[in-house]
């Protein structure tokens, strides 16, 4: 499964952080 | 983007997408849409859609931190923080309500069926879709129940995590993926948080769609039978929200879906 965000299938994890991140406010448009 | 999907490492760093900049920038992923919100008597299951979620994984806590720092940098200033949280496995795989989590979870090609997309095209297949939501435990309450009433409310004994006849509002009878029409298997990936006198699960589940996580969540809050999965006496979940997570290619995350400005 090349084509797949490995993580996702890792079946051990120990210790984790997850971080969400909204589109900044003071941008007028979101850029690539 | 570009930049965050050059330096990631898939095996210890998974990326979702929110629907937001889908919008923002004029494309669609099929199935990618808004959690949405749930009703228990006076409680509201919340829906709190973000634009980026991250999950960086790993054995050390302070390597984990620098590797958020070093994504925050590369995401300001298009991007600001609205949560980090930490999690840790508790005990070999339980929640801190004592109970062991994950225990129905898929395996092997059958985990792979429930929580990667294996057919579209280029850009799609390989995805996942991910339901994430932060439940904060009641610990009072918790200390209050007896082994019992909490066995009857998870479905299992917590003495050697068999699966007992509980009561219709176990936790596990809710939520018994194999007892719907089609199966609603998901792959979780939840584990208990912690941030000062508080704590919980940090929920986690892929899926090849969202629908498995729609189906059961509509049975645990009793819309098909009125009976509320008796998990709510003790945790409530305070955000709840869905991502994309891109597929690979090459070792890079592959972002061709979002359109030729997202790829060299």
């Amino acid at each position: 499964m090349d084509i797949v965000q490995s993580g996702i299938l890792e079946e051990e994890t120990q210790l984790a952080r997850y971080i969400t991140f909204a589109v900044s406010n003071n941008k007028t448009s979101f850029k690539p | 983007m570009k930049n965050l999907a050059d330096i990631i490492d898939t095996s210890t760093c998974v990326i979702g997408i929110g629907k937001n900049i889908l919008n923002k920038i004029n494309c669609n992923v099929p199935e990618l849409r808004t959690m949405p919100t749930y009703s228990v008597g006076d409680l509201e299951i919340p829906s709190t859609p973000d634009d980026l979620w991250v999950w960086l994984r790993g054995n050390d806590r302070g390597k984990l931190f620098h590797q958020s720092r070093k994504i925050e940098e590369i995401c300001l200033p298009a991007f600001e923080i609205t949560s980090a949280i930490d999690s840790f496995q508790y005990d070999q795989n339980r929640d801190l309500s004592g109970y062991e989590d994950g225990t129905e979870n898929p395996h092997g090609e059958d985990a792979i069926n429930a929580a990667i997309l294996l057919e579209g095209d280029n850009g799609i297949i390989g995805s996942s879709f991910v339901a994430v939501q932060q439940w904060v435990h009641d610990f009072e309450i918790l200390d209050e129940m007896s082994v019992e009433e909490k066995d009857d409310a998870i479905g299992r004994h917590i003495s050697d995590n068999e699966e007992y006849d509980a009561p219709t509002s176990a936790h596990v009878k809710r939520s018994a993926q194999e007892d719907f029409y089609p199966e609603a298997f998901m792959l979780r990936r939840s584990l208990p948080w912690a941030m000062g006198m508080d704590g919980g699960l940090m929920f986690v589940a892929f899926g090849n769609s969202f629908d498995a996580f729609e189906a059961i969540m509509e049975r645990m809050v009793g819309e098909d039978d009125g009976i509320v999965d008796a998990l709510f006496k003790f945790t409530t979940p305070i955000t709840g929200s869905y991502y994309w997570c891109p597929p690979v290619k090459n070792g890079k995350l592959n972002l061709s879906a979002l359109g030729s400005n997202f790829t060299k």
